[in-house]
């Protein structure tokens, strides 16, 4: 016989198994239709955002070009070197929809025409939340991007340095400085730079483009962004780089060699040099072949200095070597000279492939170098020099075409003499004291992109600049 | 007795058919959000193809941004970093093409830059099949890399039913995919 008190559990089991199967469905059929309005909310929502996310950044490319935009937020700032604006807002106080304008930036590179927008949407609704970013550039510079430039002093040559001969004359007369051998620095920190030596027309060059030269594997950056670069004629022409504190700078000594620092350019070195004519020059323009070349010196004495012991120590410096005036095959020299006196020195054979300059008959009795086209047909080189003095020990390392080709170390953490005299490109601050051949070790060549940074740039670093130089085409593009 | 045992079967069947609403209800809530989801999902597969495209070629001449393109893979060239989704230093190839790994879910269509899978954008699941038909600048049909101005990705879906699994569901989108970039290039804006 059946208990009612049996019967009672026997109900009470089959409700709570019931209750179970009921809750397991219910939980499953919740998640299932839960889940549906967060798909169609999130899909809606970026339908939404991407319409606002058009919308903000056309209104900022639009603003970007104003000339009242520029007045406004750049509040009159020289476009020259690299500028950033963000503009960031709070949630809720640029609020399109469901959507929030989070940050838009506007970032120009040299000019007012290189520029590029970035803007930054959020939307939420009912709990869901997407982001969108999107972006577009006007003729922006590639080389730009990341940590690629010097940020001590970087000379691009873009000036045409017209008849500084004349100038130099005219304001002699008038008592007048045109400013006309001044070179510009777009590191921000306006170094004065200034152009040395004789050249009939202009000591900057414009880049021949692969239409106007009718070549057509040039891997150059002609015809983009850098448009011009600096010649040196090899016996007179050099760079004067003076002495100044960098904006902002906590140390003390203008161009620091410290204990960290890295120098580089861009060159083409002429695989002749510059020898002597046989005509009427020949006189006062005799063989330089051997003095083939300085790029880059940053003098440890001043120039009026006796001690000629320090003559050939730069507290940095990069130089090619003649060996013999019937080679293009020499020696690229990487030079730091530590505080101490010590030089750490890299070496490494070079040969010099481009035909830079050409000699021409000038006026029956004369003949001239002038700039040889087919130097387009070879490619820029760069070189470059870190120092980095940590961890006990000093380190100089070199670099061609941002590839290491050499490494000092030495034991000791010792700082880079101090530079207390400017950067020199093209030639030393002093003749040789022993072989009047070399003398000043005039570069004969063509050079641009010279700079310095106060940090040690990595391996990658310096590849990166190498190729962001390389490829410092303007870039035109849309991301939405 | 009666009384009891009467009770006892109209509950039952009150409980079976309140058993079977729910059940009726869970399936019909899982085609909702199966339904749904894979159409979000093939909206934001689209997206992401749409993306991939329209990034090919920046800072590339627009008559070299191909390398190779077939009916079922393209591989192209471009300034920006899909992986990082930002303008780069240096020239990335990017490859589309789709991989069957056994998986259950289907075949997958790899986005890969340099060699690498890029994710999140790299894996798109449930894929059964990728076509691509190209375009130059005209609207022509073409298959001179140097001409390619856009692609046409005929993409078919396939996922299996949770309720009938050997009856999958196929779904076919057909995108028109433009490299925005070169063409805002040959623009010369």
């Amino acid at each position: 016989m059946v208990r009612s008190t049996d019967m009672g559990r026997a109900s009470l089991m089959f409700v709570i198994l019931m209750t179970t199967i009921f809750a397991s469905v219910l939980v499953r059929v919740q998640k299932s239709i839960g889940g549906v309005p967060d798909v169609l909310i999130r899909n809606q929502l970026n339908k939404e955002i991407e319409n606002v996310s058009d919308y903000v950044l056309r209104t900022a490319v639009r603003n970007a070009n104003s000339k009242e935009f520029l007045d406004a937020v750049l509040d009159g700032a020289s476009t020259a070197g690299n500028i950033s604006h963000i503009e960031t807002y709070e949630l809720g106080e640029r609020r399109i929809g469901n959507c929030d304008i989070l940050r838009i930036e506007y970032s120009y590179a040299h000019t007012a025409d290189h520029y590029k927008v970035k803007t930054y949407i959020r939307g939420f609704m009912q709990g869901v939340e997407v982001f969108r970013d999107a972006e577009l550039a006007f003729s922006y510079p590639m080389a730009t991007l990341g940590k690629v430039v010097p940020n001590v002093v970087y000379l691009e040559f873009e000036r045409l340095l017209l008849f500084t001969w004349f100038k130099d004359i005219l304001g002699w007369i008038l008592g007048v400085d045109f400013n006309a051998r001044t070179l510009a620095d777009s590191s921000g920190n306006n170094y004065d730079s200034q152009f040395e030596g004789f050249s009939l027309i202009s000591g900057s060059a414009p880049y021949y483009t692969i239409d106007q030269s009718g070549l057509s594997d040039v891997e150059s950056w002609g015809g983009a962004y850098s448009k011009r670069y600096l010649k040196f004629n090899g016996y007179n022409n050099w760079v004067k780089v003076n002495n100044k504190l960098e904006v902002g700078s906590e140390e003390t000594e203008p161009l620091d060699t410290d204990t960290e620092f890295s120098i580089m350019c861009f060159a083409k070195i002429d695989k002749d040099g510059r020898n002597s004519s046989n005509t009427l020059d020949k006189l006062f323009l005799p063989d330089y072949r051997k003095q083939q070349g300085t790029l880059i010196w940053i003098p440890s004495i001043p120039s009026d200095n006796t001690n000629s012991d320090m003559w050939l120590k730069p507290a940095a410096g990069i130089y090619f070597h003649t060996t013999s005036t019937s080679s293009a095959t020499g020696t690229m020299n990487f030079i730091v000279t530590q505080e101490t006196g010590d030089t750490l020195m890299v070496s490494v054979p070079y040969t010099r492939k481009t035909p830079v300059w050409k000699r021409e008959r000038f006026l029956i009795f004369f003949q001239v170098y002038n700039i040889d086209p087919n130097h387009a047909r070879y490619p820029w080189n760069s070189y470059g020099l870190t120092y980095e003095a940590k961890n006990d020990k000093s380190v100089l390392t070199a670099y061609i075409d941002g590839q290491m080709v050499g490494q000092r170390v030495k034991d000791g953490a010792v700082r880079a003499h101090k530079s207390e005299h400017g950067m020199i490109l093209g030639k030393m601050s002093h003749s040789h004291p022993t072989d009047s051949n070399i003398g000043d070790r005039h570069f004969f060549g063509i050079m641009d992109q010279a700079g310095m940074d106060n940090q040690a740039f990595t391996p990658t670093d310096m590849l990166l600049w190498h190729q962001g130089v390389m490829r410092s085409t303007l870039v035109k593009y849309i991301k939405d | 007795m009666l009384d009891v045992i009467g009770s006892v079967i109209i509950g039952a069947i009150l409980i079976v058919m309140i058993m079977t609403f729910q059940l009726q209800l869970q399936e019909t809530a899982g085609r909702i959000y199966y339904t749904s989801s894979m159409i979000d999902h093939m909206d934001n597969a689209a997206s992401n193809v749409n993306h991939i495209f329209s990034m090919a070629g920046v800072g590339v001449p627009s008559d070299s941004i191909c390398v190779a393109a077939n009916s079922s893979s393209i591989t192209f060239r471009t300034y920006w970093d899909c992986a990082g989704d930002s303008l780069s230093n240096v020239k990335h190839l990017i490859d589309l093409s789709l991989a069957d790994y056994g998986h259950d879910s289907g075949s997958v269509l790899e986005i890969r830059q340099d060699g690498n899978l890029i994710m999140p954008l790299g894996n798109i699941l449930y894929i059964e099949s990728m076509h691509l038909n190209y375009y130059d600048q005209n609207g022509a049909a073409t298959s001179n890399l140097k001409d390619i101005m856009c692609a046409e990705v005929l993409l078919t879906f396939r996922r299996d039913s949770p309720w009938r699994p050997a009856q999958p569901l196929r779904s076919n989108i057909q995108l028109k995919c433009y490299f925005m970039n070169a063409y805002l290039q040959k623009g010369g804006w």
